[in-house]
């Protein structure tokens, strides 16, 4: 059921698990929870655990904190824990938040293909030192062999 | 029980499995001039569906293309009871099999692998030699496509590989300097991934996730290596055929298999041999899904050792959070350097036999959140700055084992699961063996040295990594001795005179190292040994 300012309290419980950054609001802010129910409505694990840590918190009506919400997770660890797998499979595969992470690693928020990275050539001046440690093991090796 | 509803044409040779030894059989036989059918229950897997190609791919590797089946639920998958198991088996069932989502990394198993009763006593030798198996390593090279290097001083001369090696990234050279500094073993490893334009296959581009399927064809699987030269050769490859048990003629000689098509109508396949390729696990099941009056606890199993020696490579993982960025995301995953410092026995260890050390590049940033690799980012407050502190700052070493054979690991047949067909699921039943617990234990310590050297400035170790069960071995094992071993030498059954095996299951013990390059040789090998023993449809 929607509060005062039109949020569920699945909005409200994903703003407090991955709160705003960076110019992003929070993940409930950021209109997530329809593909969190979606995606765990897929799954009836998923779909149990989310309404029972959503059960836990209580009301629609009553306000919920970061303190609140730990509580609930150490009663319901298991179902958490999936609850905290849908946040984060939705939250880190939307593309505005990929832009985000883009901006922030140079990692490239576009689908993985058909672009990839750069394939740099190898360099075989990195080998040197193994293959001279090879070198000299060999000749020690042979020393041993060959003395009396 | 349903009644059959056709007989297809005898096939010289049926073959069980469209993967990584199937598809290798399925060519060198009907390239000797076999008429040749391969059953496989799963489909043709399209370059266009590769989730790498769509934002949320890494939601498919979390939920539709998980490389467990009980998670991925895919309708040509059979379910795995994995609930007496500390290691979750995983594999995918398509043409190409599990090469459809691996890391094609390619190790060849050292010859000392093959030789294990001979060197610490302990376990057993092959019924072959590393020699033996050279000559198909080589032709099983050629037709995958190796990236790597010869003259890795760690292992044989080889011939020289064809495409050059893949470049390590920011993480593989810090770690290389590393274990320069500390006087150990490293080389770039063999990858069935090619870094330069073949034939219909295009170059490796470095975009990161290999197990998730390659668009431009640079990493091999067998749907567009093998199986189009197989195809061309006359195989008929009939997917989305599920085999429920094989057929017998007489107490020690196979008539073929029965299978369920697509449309769910029992068929049978007569045959002149009956090869079976369907992995480690799904190969103990149909042996044992084909009891009868003469084989009452399954087929080919006089020895009592179908299903038994299961050997998964128990694996632990260090990881190396970094202040500087390492752009982990980049370049395939699994592929970079290893080294074999610590592979061989050295009794002062405490323990026999070894382990390699693999360089895993990182995830992308859902992986990273959820802790693949690292630990898990918290979720609240610290949660973006716990992120983009370890997100690209990170790389991981495989502490991969050697793993004994024990009898009491092993797939029996499931009383609680059963597949989408009414057939008995496998139920796995698996314990790390005390050896390999104390190799986990020496690894973590050697590769925590190794990333500390490298300046890691914290660690993070997965003693053992439960989802790992990438490598299903050993449970029809090879052997001289029909008391003692499932098939010969050449892979056929001591109990059925025209039954071979061509996977994993034929591995007597499971080395540290990956093992498709090393069964796929096997498959060659047994293909030739049924070209040469005259195998015809009758």
């Amino acid at each position: 059921m929607p509060g005062k300012d039109g949020s569920t309290d699945l909005d409200r419980l994903l703003d407090v698990l991955i709160p705003s950054f960076d110019g992003l609001p929070g993940a409930g802010s950021l209109g997530l929870a329809g593909s969190v129910a979606s995606d765990a409505s897929a799954n009836p694990r998923f779909a149990e655990a989310l309404e029972r840590v959503l059960d836990a918190l209580g009301s629609s009506m009553k306000p919920f904190g970061e303190s609140d919400v730990r509580a609930v997770e150490e009663r319901n660890p298991e179902a958490f824990a999936d609850v905290i797998n849908l946040a984060y499979t939705n939250y880190y595969t939307d593309a505005r938040v990929l832009a985000v992470v883009e901006r922030h690693t140079g990692y490239r928020a576009a689908p993985p293909q058909p672009t990839g990275y750069e394939l740099a050539p190898f360099d075989p001046a990195l080998l040197e030192n193994v293959l001279g440690r090879a070198v000299r093991r060999s000749n020690q090796l042979t020393e041993s062999d060959t003395s009396p | 029980m349903p009644m059959t509803a056709r007989t297809n044409s005898p096939a010289d040779v049926v073959i069980v499995g469209a993967g990584a030894g199937g598809a290798a059989a399925a060519w060198r036989l009907a390239s000797s001039g076999l008429s040749v059918v391969c059953l496989e229950q799963g489909g043709w897997v399209t370059p266009e569906s590769v989730p790498s190609l769509r934002t949320d791919w890494e939601r498919a590797r979390q939920r539709s293309h998980h490389p467990n089946p009980n998670i991925r639920n895919n309708r040509w998958d059979y379910p795995v009871d994995d609930r007496d198991s500390e290691i979750n088996p995983l594999m995918y069932n398509a043409v190409g099999g599990s090469t459809i989502h691996w890391g094609a990394h390619f190790p060849r198993l050292r010859p000392n692998d093959f030789r294990v009763r001979s060197c610490d006593g302990v376990a057993d030798d092959w019924p072959l030699s590393y020699d033996d198996l050279e000559p198909y390593y080589d032709l099983n090279d050629d037709w995958m496509g190796v990236a790597g290097l010869s003259g890795d001083p760690a292992n044989p001369p080889r011939a020289r590989r064809p495409f050059p090696p893949l470049p390590l990234g920011v993480g593989g050279v810090r770690l290389a300097s590393a274990f320069d500094r500390l006087g150990w073993h490293w080389w770039p490893v063999d990858a069935a991934i090619l870094t330069s334009p073949s034939g219909s296959r295009g170059s490796c581009n470095n975009c990161g996730p290999c197990d998730l399927g390659c668009p431009t064809g640079a990493r091999a699987s067998t749907d567009i290596t093998y199986w189009p030269a197989a195809l061309a050769a006359g195989v008929e490859l009939i997917t989305e055929a599920r085999v429920r048990r094989i057929t017998m003629s007489t107490a020690d000689q196979a008539s073929g298999v029965e299978y369920l098509d697509r449309s769910g109508q029992v068929v049978q396949q007569p045959a002149g041999a009956v090869v079976l390729a369907a992995n480690g696990i799904g190969t103990p099941r149909l042996l044992l899904l084909s009891t009868n009056a003469d084989h009452p606890s399954g087929l080919a199993n006089s020895s009592g050792l179908v299903g038994r020696r299961l050997m998964h490579h128990p694996t632990a993982l260090v990881t190396g959070v970094f202040d500087e960025p390492l752009e982990g995301f980049m370049g395939p995953y699994a592929v970079s350097i290893l080294s074999q410092e610590f592979y061989e026995t050295n009794r002062d260890r405490g323990f026999l036999r070894g382990f390699q050390m693999q360089l895993i590049r990182s995830d992308g940033p859902l992986g990273a959140a959820l802790g693949g690799y690292q630990r898990p980012v918290p979720w609240g407050e610290r949660h973006h700055s716990e992120f983009f502190r370890q997100f690209g700052h990170t790389a991981s070493l495989t502490v991969t084992t050697e793993d004994l054979p024990d009898p009491d690991n092993r797939v029996t047949l499931s009383s609680a699961l059963v597949d989408n067909t009414g057939l008995a699921a496998p139920h796995v039943h698996y314990r790390v063996e005390p050896n390999a617990r104390k190799i986990l234990s020496y690894g973590i310590e050697k590769a925590s040295v190794a990333m500390r050297e490298a300046g890691a400035r914290e660690l993070v170790v997965h003693d053992l990594i439960a989802s790992a069960g990438f490598h299903l071995l050993g449970t029809a094992r090879m052997g001289h001795d029909p008391t003692t071993s499932v098939v010969d030498a050449d892979g056929r059954s001591h109990d059925v005179a025209n039954l071979f095996i061509a996977d994993g299951s034929l591995f007597v013990t499971a080395g540290a190292l990956n093992p498709t390059s090393t069964l796929q040789a096997l498959a060659l090998r047994v293909a030739d040994a049924i070209v040469s023993g005259g195998t015809r449809a009758r």
